[in-house]
């Protein structure tokens, strides 16, 4: 076995560099090793000898990801919270309350309790890259408060409302936005990041720590921060009932810290107690799941990636409606600055998806880009596709599609650039339609057929809600090409009728309430449940997993039952089809046969579900 | 517990476990504390498993049913997949076997 420590210690020019580099992975978790190694070195510090103390990454994208989610997982009781997350707690408090100026040196993905980690520290500096970006996953991704003082920390530094929609609605940060709101305090391009922060330590070790640390909060007048608290509160009305407590319970906590001067111990405690009893509650142990299934499909997507294969990519096009998109993408997924030494930088020609195209394929290197929702079979001969309809709705899901046969190093290669860029990535090999085009049709035809045959929007809201969706489908009619849209509908249910108005008719996440309509509920399951069996039946995804995090991203399949193919085991499906009289005329004929298909084979989409 | 589950199980654990799984696996051995798993690896774990048994699937059930991380050994997975696996996936005669 290589023994190798997850923290490296350096003294340069009496700066301590302490740099996290967890073993065995391509990012950063902060294990209880990691945290106690740390703790330690802290320990030691003396102001005689070190004048700053500079945590860093030793991953390349990754400042840290999390502190492993096996902690929530295992969680029997409040009490064992306080056990079970104490090495990290006392790590945390030991660069607090660390003798000399600490400095978070932040490059890659900051997550979760990575966020947490830099904020103990005195001073956040980020690089400008595409893949630095900062994102709190505990509410958003696993509904749990977080345990290492977020809700404290954040409302002080950059106020109650910018740290609501950071902390309570999962906003995700650029180092340039993060460093507009005050979450760090500088941003460097990568290409002089090293000087820059450099001169930052230089311009911070001789400051006042004591009165560093009691920097006045964030400045909002007592009006604003109830105008921001009755704000949130309606939102949060309007979330699914299992949601309501715990997304209540951090509003509190950062209403109550939004006014101090800084937190005392106390605060930290009263967090910690309301984080170990969210994660005890219901929703957080059918969300905590999700991560694998989310891990799993980036594994998959990524796999296959050559050793050899570039790290840095670039985007050109010759087609004027690319030409912005290849800017971006560029920006995206390219490090600024020069490339790194020893890489090489791959650059893919981006060229409009024609499905109607000549099928020559594409050129080594070419990639077909499809910007909108489709109604025709999906031209392989294009090779490598990327298909992301839904981009103009701010949802950054993004289909790779080829056909059998394309060469895996580029779909890879191009998956990986643009996961660290956070995209989320299907890898698809459609044998009719884009997968994602069936999953929007599949989502959307059932709730069209409901309103068309005289449902009304209000109970349809109310069923989806109480299963615990979120965003509701009337928010895209109005960015989406609806006779795009009534054409995939179709062909998805051709005995559909009227479908524009039923579309216009779908209810938005902020429509008025009525009491639940289960049939619609019901129908709604049924076509997602029909999808999911025919995609993997026609092998259009290589793994379940793809699956699930599309249904999670696209259309925000709830959290409360963990994921679309976890939720779907035969049990449920057998009794959604024992009940199917009551919603037949809501789903296409074809999708009863693919659930019958999927309870006659009689295996699970995974082993050790349980029902 | 046959002793192909065991054999299938180990070299899953060296594929998601990389470097810093040791030579030798014992059933007893911890894999947080003495094979260098985090939560990240147990997606790769997941993932290494299905290529072994050709089913996909899910650990948050045997992660969740020990009241410690350290608990979680090589026997105990062992033991998870032996319940969780259909009968016939756990004979001499499977893929994992082969």
């Amino acid at each position: 076995m290589i023994e190798r420590s997850p923290v490296r210690r350096e003294l340069r020019e009496g700066v301590l560099l302490l740099t996290i580099d967890t073993p065995g992975g391509a990012v950063n978790v902060f294990t209880h090793q990691a945290a106690g190694i740390l703790t330690d070195m802290l320990r030691d510090v003396s102001p005689a000898a070190v004048r700053a103390v500079v945590v860093r990454s030793g991953k390349r994208r990754s400042f840290v990801n999390g502190v492993g989610l096996m902690m929530a997982g295992t969680l029997k009781s409040a009490d064992d919270a306080a056990a079970v997350t104490r090495p990290v707690r006392d790590a945390y408090l030991a660069l607090r309350e660390c003798a000399v100026p600490t400095v978070a040196a932040i490059e890659g993905n900051c997550y979760g309790c990575g966020v947490e980690l830099a904020l103990h520290c005195d001073y956040r500096v980020a690089a400008d890259t595409f893949d630095t970006h900062f994102y709190m996953t505990e509410l958003a991704d696993y509904v749990f408060i977080p345990t290492f003082g977020a809700t404290q920390d954040l409302p002080r530094l950059i106020g109650l409302k910018a740290a609501t929609d950071f902390l309570l609605w999962g906003a995700r940060l650029s180092a340039r936005q993060a460093a507009e709101l005050g979450l760090v305090d500088a941003c460097f391009q990568r290409v002089d990041f090293e000087p820059r922060l450099s001169a930052f330590i230089d311009s911070v070790a001789q400051t006042d720590i004591a009165e560093r640390r009691r920097r006045p909060p964030c400045a909002a007048s007592p009006v604003h921060l109830v105008r921001t608290g009755r704000v949130e509160r309606e939102r949060i009305a309007r979330l699914p009932p299992a949601y309501r407590g715990v997304y209540l319970t951090c509003l509190e906590l950062m209403e109550s810290a939004a006014t101090k001067t800084f937190a005392v111990d106390e605060d930290y405690r009263r967090e910690q107690r309301a984080a170990a009893m969210s994660i005890l509650d219901t929703p957080c142990r059918a969300a905590w799941p999700f991560f694998f299934l989310r891990q799993m499909a980036t594994a998959l997507a990524t796999s296959n990636t050559p050793r050899t294969s570039p790290r840095e990519f670039s985007f050109a096009s010759v087609d004027a409606t690319l030409v912005e998109l290849a800017a971006e993408l560029s920006t995206r997924c390219t490090s600024s600055g020069a490339t790194l030494q020893g890489t090489e930088k791959a650059t893919f020609v981006l060229r409009r998806y024609i499905p109607e195209g000549k099928p020559d394929g594409l050129q080594s290197g070419h990639v077909a880009v499809s910007t909108r929702l489709s109604a025709a079979d999906v031209n392989n001969d294009n090779g490598l596709i990327l298909h992301f309809p839904l981009r103009g709705l701010g949802i950054d899901v993004a289909e790779l599609a080829s056909a059998d046969g394309v060469d895996r190093g580029s779909e890879a290669g191009l998956a990986s650039a643009l996961g660290d860029a956070d995209w989320t990535i299907i890898v698809s090999r459609p044998r009719t339609l884009f997968v994602i085009d069936e999953l929007v049709a599949s989502w959307l035809a059932p709730q069209a057929a409901y309103l068309g045959s005289g449902g009304s929007p209000a109970r349809l809201a109310g069923a989806l809600r109480s299963f615990g969706f979120i965003r509701l489908a009337g928010d895209w009619i109005d960015a989406l090409d609806i006779d795009v849209l009534c054409q995939l509908l179709r062909r998805r249910f051709p005995e559909l009728r009227d479908i524009q108005p039923a579309l216009r008719a779908l209810p938005r996440t902020d429509s008025a309430l009525a009491e639940g309509e289960s049939v619609a509920l019901d129908a709604v399951l049924a076509s997602l449940g029909a999808f999911a069996a025919r995609m993997l039946r026609q092998r259009c995804v290589s793994h379940v997993a793809f699956l699930d995090v599309a249904a999670r991203d696209l259309i925000d399949f709830p959290l409360l039952h963990t994921s679309l193919c976890r939720h779907l085991t035969i049990k449920r499906v057998g009794e959604l089809l024992r009940s199917r009289r009551t919603f037949a005329h809501l789903v296409a004929e074809a999708d009863i046969a693919s659930l019958e298909e999927f309870i006659a084979n009689g295996r699970e989409y995974y082993v050790g579900q349980h029902n | 517990m046959t002793p192909n589950l065991v054999r299938g199980v180990v070299s899953a654990i060296r594929r998601a476990g990389g470097d810093e799984v040791p030579s030798q696996v014992e059933l007893e051995n911890s894999l947080v504390l003495h094979l260098g798993f985090d939560s990240m690896k147990m997606a790769l774990l997941s993932l290494s498993l299905e290529g072994e048994l050709g089913f996909p699937i899910l650990l948050d059930d045997w992660i969740a049913s020990h009241p410690d991380p350290c608990d979680l050994t090589v026997a105990s997975l062992c033991g998870y997949l032996v319940a969780a696996l259909p009968v016939e996936d756990t004979n001499e005669d499977t893929k994992l076997s082969r």
